[in-house]
Parts: structure tokens; C-alpha cells; sequence
């Protein structure tokens, strides 16, 4: 074959170097170091959702839909490259920054540029990438709107057939999308339109990309040999229509600050003294994607040096506080922060020894007080009867004069010995309730722990208004338990927020989350 | 500016060299003189049972109302159809065809059903159907390929295929029972039986070989298989399992 001289030597060192400097122009410049970087930033951010060998099979997989993804296998949705080709980094950078609306993806813009180009490098190793992709295609330049576009692109919309699985008014309803399945034959519902989510982002240039390029492992194909560069804009145009102005954003963090007031903190979302605060709109994201859901809740934080309290808002037109029945699921909101805020903890409820403290209030617990009862299911349901508590004081040892048969609501007349959560103190149990708010520890899933009774500092209050729930968390600033979150003047502490719909079977793990955003306390 | 841009320009080239000189590096091309053959059977012991057909749920006026299925088909003397057969782990040998594979959407039913091809060559996806069909190639079963729409009647797409592994061609467009696979080879020694279960390798260099045998239905058998200049080595697999 080939006699292999100096001078080939030297061509091929040449050529090495060569390539070296042609990848450090075109894409990021990788290093041992920034690899390392990015291990260790997936470490602490990833491997919940992902694992721990980036297969999608974090210890939260279980909650998500869609499911996180297997970073091993280089099959990537949001590309701008041709299908089956893999991303180029900016697009890895640009889902790390901007996050995947309509799935958990959360946006990781918190992170500096140099972890995001870290983990960019790092997953590129998952994921086996060493050639850059064969080409990225060019978004031409776009054309001055002009109303026909909409015309056309409904036409362009019919004629490529992307009704079949978007349905014909975009809601994602076609004849096939009960048949669309991902690479691992989970249903891949196809996206409705009208809601203005698009997992790859909302510019002009995205949609065009989106179909261009296709959605590799799910069944959205490239329809680049498909479509002319007017059809593609016109296209482009259609489907920006079905959703009006609406583009759904991914929650990424952010400040949230506590404005000092003077005076008491109310606990009444109604009160006046909450006009005085500028809301913060902290976008959700669902942890299991379904039609409907709210995508973020607007926040207001006050301490007066002694107390702090929060209002949170959010839109439900169907406020759900009902418990009773197996089916049944109540609505609820929860804000969580680091019992100690020095040190990364993950937003996901905590982990070992990295302890999260949860104030999570209830709708169905918000009832009770409200009927200064325990609402059981006869108040559901009038009329309802069922057997009696066998051992309440009052009706042992049975009578002949007294019925035997009890609404279940006079649990309170009962004897709390035989009741045996309330008789041992469980906050859960008791039916006389002081706060709709639990205060709650986790370190990760599966071991939220309510606290005792006595340990139950956080007050607060829930009202349903206009359409919305307006919900007051409260507690002193400060607090001697080792497992609560203490708030400093002058400091910062990571906050997190969950919302759940109880309506929509909300409850545990299925609810919409934000990662951490940064409580800056005004001194 | 401009300097920078033709300096990245003759990288992008240099670097696309490069990689061709490490793809071309896993196999060699020689000419192959006295070359052998390898020729076999894959049988099927037993009474195959009958596949039923399969029901179509979509577009019922183009793809009728069922569709055979070809997940396992034995011929009357116990030939299997649709068996790949590949030499695994070959350095040197004949030169590798420049040609294009091409899979057909006729009749909503892949055409072939089962083919072999070698990496880095072209395949053409055909839409012969006046319906919109959704090409996806799954490399290994879950790794996309390429996942083509071909929403214009007689549409054609060249792709370039470059990893080896088997890949399975199915339909997003709600074509359900549309099912078909590649073999991706490293070499240009492979063959897909036909329908008395027959096949047949040439120009072998002289030489000890594995010999694979692969099946969507029945699994793989690998055999020892000595090739001798001129010779031709007979295989019979017949214990193929998943």
C-alpha cells in the first residue's frame, strides 16, 4: 500500500492541526478541562432527570413526559441540521439556555457561559459526537409579512399534510396522532398549535428550522426536499397565526425580591397593602405534559424585619379543594428553599443531606378552616351516611336511644385515642386545623417528612378570586429549628415554586415546577 | 474576515479528507484474484406458523385492506426468505460498490422488505403512493437515521447512510403495519436470501471468516467458515434464535 514517509508524517500532523483549529473556529473550543467542567456541572444538574450514565433514566424520569433524554445515543430533537446528523454545539447551547417549552427541560441560564459550554462538550462525549454534522442548513432570509402568507401557508399546510397529525386547525388533533410514537414507542402526541409551544423555540426562524430539519426520534420528519423557500415562510407565518401572539417560555430563574414594608405583614391576599408590591412573573413548567395547564404564577414578597410573607397568584378556573374521594385531588401551591443556602442543592426536592425546607399549602386544608371543620365526605356529599367510629366516646358502649349510624363529619366529637393519626400528633390528621400550610423537610424524592405539630410555624391563607387562587404564605424571618430556612436582611436565598391543579389529577410528583430563583431580601 | 473565512473553508475541506482517510482506514479494497465463494441455506426446522395479515387503518383507498405479512416467510422446502448474511470482521477485500440502495412506499408496503448495503453509499427513499408517507430509520431500533416526510406522489430522497447496524424503516404517517429493514454493512460482503432461502457470496479472499446470519423473526446464528482460493464453502444455518 501506501509508503508511509516523513513527508506523510508531517502532511498528517499538519492536517491534525489543522482540523484542531478548524473545530476551535467553527464550534466551541474543547479542552480536558471544559469536558471536566461539564461532567461535573452534569453531575449536579443533570443526572436527576437524565442518570447518572445520561441514559434518561434520572430517579425523576418516572414523573416526566416527555422523558428526559438519552444523552448516549446522539439522537437530538432541536437541531439545525439535516436529520440524522447530529447538532451542531450551538444548538445544544441554545436548549441548555432557552430550556424545551412543553416539556421538565428547564432552561439553564442560571448557569454561566462557561458551565453551558462545559456541558455542551461534555454531552457531545455522551454522545459519541466527534464529526461536526455533514452541513447546517441555511435559514434564508425571511420575506416582509404580507396577509396572503396566510393564505398560502394553509394551502402549503394541506398540501404537505401536516394536518394528518396537527389536525386541521393546529390543535394537534389529526387522524394520526393517536398513532405517533417516540424511538422508545412512548406516545409522542404531535404539538397543538394554538398554544404557542414550540419545543425549539418561537422566532420565525425556529418554526422554519422545526420543519426543515425535522424532530429526529419522534415522529416529526424533515420536509426539507419537501417545500420551496416561499412555501416554507408562508408556512411559517400559517402556523404563527394559530397562536395569536401566545410563545410559551421555559422558567430558567431569576430574582425574586422581598421589599421591606413597615407595619404588620398581612396574611389576606386581598388586602390593600399587597397593591404596593411589584409582582414577579415566575414562569411553571409541568412535570407531565397535558393540554391544559398554567404557565406561571405571579409573586409578591415582603418582611417587615420580623415576619416575611408571600402572595402568590395564579390563574385556575376550576378551584378544586374537594379530598374525599379516592379520585379526588386538591389544589396547592408549595415554595420551597435550602435549609442551608451556602452549596448547590438541586431544585428536585433536595438530596442527601442537602435538606430543602417545603411550605406547601392546600386547598382542601385551607376548607377546613374556612368550615372551622374537617371537611369530610358528607359535605361533598349531603345526605351521605356511613358506619360510625366504632370507639368514640360518646356512642361507647352502644345505646339503644343512640343511633348507631353517625355522619363522619363529628370525627371531632370523637375520642382522638382511637383516631389514631390525630391521637399521635400527626399534623395530617388533625381535623381541627390552625394553618392550611404545612411546613415539611425533603432530601429528594420519596422522603418529604411533615413536621410535628409544635414545628408547624408557617401560617398563611388561600382565597380564590376572579379565576385565580391568591395564596399567603407566612412565617417569622427567623426561626431557631435547625430544619427551617432562615431569611436574612441584606442576604440571598434559593427559592423554588410548585403549583399543583387538582383538577386536572394534580397531586405528589405530577405538578408544575420552576427551578431555583434567587430571594434577594431588602435589608 | 475573508482570510479567516477561505482559511475555515480549506480547514472544512481538509478536515472532511481527513475523516475520509480514517472511514476508508476499517476496510480495504484489493483486488481479489482466485477469489472464493461461500454458498448456503437457511432453514426453517419444523412447521412455521402462519403469520395473519395485516389489518390497514388508514387510507384505505390507496393501501387496500390488508397487508401479507412478511415477518417470516418459508418456502414449501423450508427456505427462509429475507435472511441477512454478512461476513463480520473483514479487513481486505473486494472493492465496494458505488451503488445506491433504494426502499420504495408502494402500495403503503415497503419494497424490499429486507436489504443490505454498505455504509457511506446512498439510499433512495421513494414515494410511489399519491398519499403523504413518513420514512424513519431507526438505527438499532431507537437511533434516527433519518425520519423523511414524502408528502408528493412519486417524491425520491437520496440520503447518505453511514452507520453499520440494522435498521428498521417504519411509517409516522399513521401507516402503522409499514414495516421494513437495512442491513448497514462495513463490507461489500453480504447477501439477502431470496425465496427458496438460498444465498450466495463471492470473491472472498482465501481466508477464515464468521459468517452471520440475521432474521427480524428468528434472531442470528454466526458460523465458523474456511474459504479457499477458488473453493466454494458450503453453510447451512438452521438455528437461528433471538
Amino acid at each position: 500500500m501506501i509508503k508511509v514517509s516523513k513527508k506523510f508524517f508531517t502532511t498528517i500532523a499538519t492536517l491534525v492541526m489543522a482540523l484542531g483549529w478548524n473545530i476551535c473556529s467553527a464550534q466551541i473550543k474543547e479542552t480536558p478541562e471544559l469536558v471536566e467542567k461539564g461532567e461535573e456541572v452534569f453531575k449536579r444538574e443533570c443526572v436527576v432527570c437524565h442518570g447518572e450514565k445520561a441514559q434518561g433514566d434520572g430517579t425523576a424520569a418516572y414523573l416526566l413526559f416527555p422523558k428526559p433524554r438519552n444523552l448516549t445515543r446522539s439522537v437530538f430533537k432541536v437541531r439545525s441540521t439535516p436529520t440524522g446528523e447530529p447538532p451542531t454545539d450551538e444548538d445544544l447551547f441554545r436548549t441548555l439556555t432557552e430550556g424545551l417549552p412543553g416539556s421538565a427541560m428547564p432552561s439553564f441560564r442560571s448557569l454561566t457561559d462557561e458551565e453551558r459550554r462545559g456541558l455542551v462538550s461534555y454531552v457531545k462525549k455522551l454522545a459519541n459526537i466527534s464529526e461536526a454534522p455533514e452541513r447546517v442548513i441555511n435559514v434564508s432570509q425571511e420575506p416582509a409579512f404580507t396577509s396572503s402568507m396566510l393564505t398560502q401557508g394553509k394551502e402549503v399546510y394541506t398540501k404537505l399534510k401536516c394536518w394528518e397529525c396537527h389536525g386541521n386547525e393546529g390543535k394537534g388533533d389529526g387522524p394520526s396522532s393517536l398513532t405517533t410514537k417516540d424511538e422508545l414507542g412512548y406516545p409522542a402526541p404531535p404539538n397543538n398549535f394554538t398554544r404557542g409551544i414550540y419545543k425549539g423555540g418561537g422566532s420565525n426562524s425556529d418554526i422554519y428550522l422545526r420543519f426543515t430539519t425535522g424532530m429526529d426520534g419522534t415522529p416529526m420528519p424533515s420536509y426539507e426536499d419537501s417545500v420551496n423557500e416561499e412555501e416554507r415562510w408562508a408556512l411559517v407565518q400559517y402556523v404563527r397565526s394559530l397562536a395569536g401572539s401566545k410563545v410559551a417560555v421555559q422558567p430558567g430563574g431569576g430574582d425574586v425580591v422581598v421589599k421591606r414594608v413597615s407595619g404588620k405583614v398581612s396574611l389576606n391576599p386581598l388586602s390593600p397593602v399587597w397593591g404596593k408590591v411589584e409582582a414577579i412573573k415566575v414562569q411553571v413548567m409541568l412535570l407531565w405534559q397535558r393540554q391544559e395547564s398554567v404557565d406561571s404564577v405571579s409573586v409578591k414578597a415582603v418582611h417587615n424585619g420580623k415576619d416575611i410573607a408571600f402572595l402568590l397568584e395564579w390563574e385556575d378556573l376550576s378551584p378544586q379543594a374537594r379530598f374525599t374521594r379516592h379520585q379526588d385531588f386538591t389544589d396547592g401551591a408549595a415554595v420551597q428553599f435550602p435549609v442551608v443556602p451556602a452549596g448547590t442543592t438541586l431544585f428536585s426536592m433536595g438530596a442527601k443531606e442537602k435538606t430543602v425546607n417545603i411550605w406547601f399549602w392546600r386547598a382542601d386544608m385551607q376548607l377546613d378552616i374556612e368550615k372551622k371543620k374537617f371537611h369530610d365526605i358528607e359535605d361533598s356529599y349531603a345526605g351521605m351516611v356511613s358506619d360510625d367510629y366504632q370507639l368514640a366516646r360518646d356512642l361507647y358502649p352502644k345505646s339503644i336511644e343512640k343511633p348507631l349510624i353517625q355522619p363522619i363529619g363529628a370525627v371531632i366529637e370523637q375520642d382522638p385515642v382511637y383516631i389514631t393519626g390525630w391521637g399521635a400528633g400527626n399534623f395530617v390528621s388533625i381535623p381541627k386545623r390552625k394553618s392550611p400550610v404545612e411546613n415539611l423537610n425533603s432530601e429528594g424524592f420519596s422522603t418529604l417528612t411533615a413536621r410535628g405539630i409544635d414545628e408547624q410555624n408557617v401560617n398563611g391563607q388561600g382565597i380564590w378570586d376572579s379565576g385565580k387562587w391568591k395564596v399567603v404564605f407566612a412565617r417569622s424571618l427567623s426561626s431557631e429549628n435547625k430544619f427551617d430556612a432562615n431569611f436574612t436582611p441584606g442576604q440571598q436565598i434559593p427559592i423554588a415554586f410548585a403549583l399543583w391543579d387538582g383538577t386536572q389529577g394534580d397531586r405528589n410528583g405530577q405538578k408544575s415546577v420552576t427551578p431555583w430563583y434567587n430571594l434577594k431580601i431588602e435589608k | 474576515m475573508n482570510k479567516v473565512k477561505v482559511f475555515s473553508i480549506i480547514n472544512i475541506i481538509i478536515a472532511f479528507l481527513f475523516f475520509g482517510v480514517l472511514i476508508s482506514r476499517s476496510y480495504q479494497e484489493i483486488d481479489v484474484a482466485n477469489g472464493g465463494a461461500i454458498t448456503g441455506d437457511v432453514k426453517f426446522i419444523g412447521k412455521p406458523e402462519a403469520l395473519p395479515p395485516l389489518k390497514v387503518t388508514k387510507d384505505n383507498n390507496v393501501c387496500g385492506s390488508q397487508k401479507p405479512s412478511e415477518e417470516l416467510i418459508v418456502s414449501k422446502s423450508g427456505g427462509v426468505k429475507n435472511t441477512v448474511i454478512t461476513i463480520e470482521k473483514i479487513e481486505k477485500g473486494k472493492k465496494i460498490p458505488k451503488e445506491e440502495a433504494s426502499i420504495t412506499n408502494q402500495n403503503c408496503q415497503y419494497i424490499p422488505h429486507v436489504q443490505a448495503m454498505v455504509a457511506g453509499n446512498f439510499l433512495n427513499i421513494i414515494n410511489s403512493d399519491p398519499i403523504l408517507h413518513n420514512t424513519h430509520g431507526y438505527l438499532n431500533q431507537t437511533e434516527t437515521t433519518f425520519n423523511l416526510a414524502l408528502p408528493i406522489k412519486d417524491q425520491k430522497i437520496k440520503k447518505k447512510i453511514k452507520k453499520i447496524g440494522i435498521m428498521n424503516i417504519t411509517c409516522d404517517a399513521g401507516h402503522t403495519w409499514m414495516s421494513a429493514y437495512i442491513a448497514v454493512t462495513e463490507n461489500p460482503y453480504y447477501a439477502v436470501t431470496g425465496d427458496n432461502g438460498t444465498f450466495e457470496i463471492a470473491d472472498i479472499p482465501a481466508g477464515k471468516y464468521q459468517l452471520k446470519a440475521w432474521h427480524e423473526k428468528l434472531g442470528t446464528q454466526v458460523a465458523e467458515v474456511t474459504v479457499t482460493e477458488k473453493g466454494k464453502a458450503k453453510v447451512v444455518f438452521d438455528k437461528l434464535k433471538k
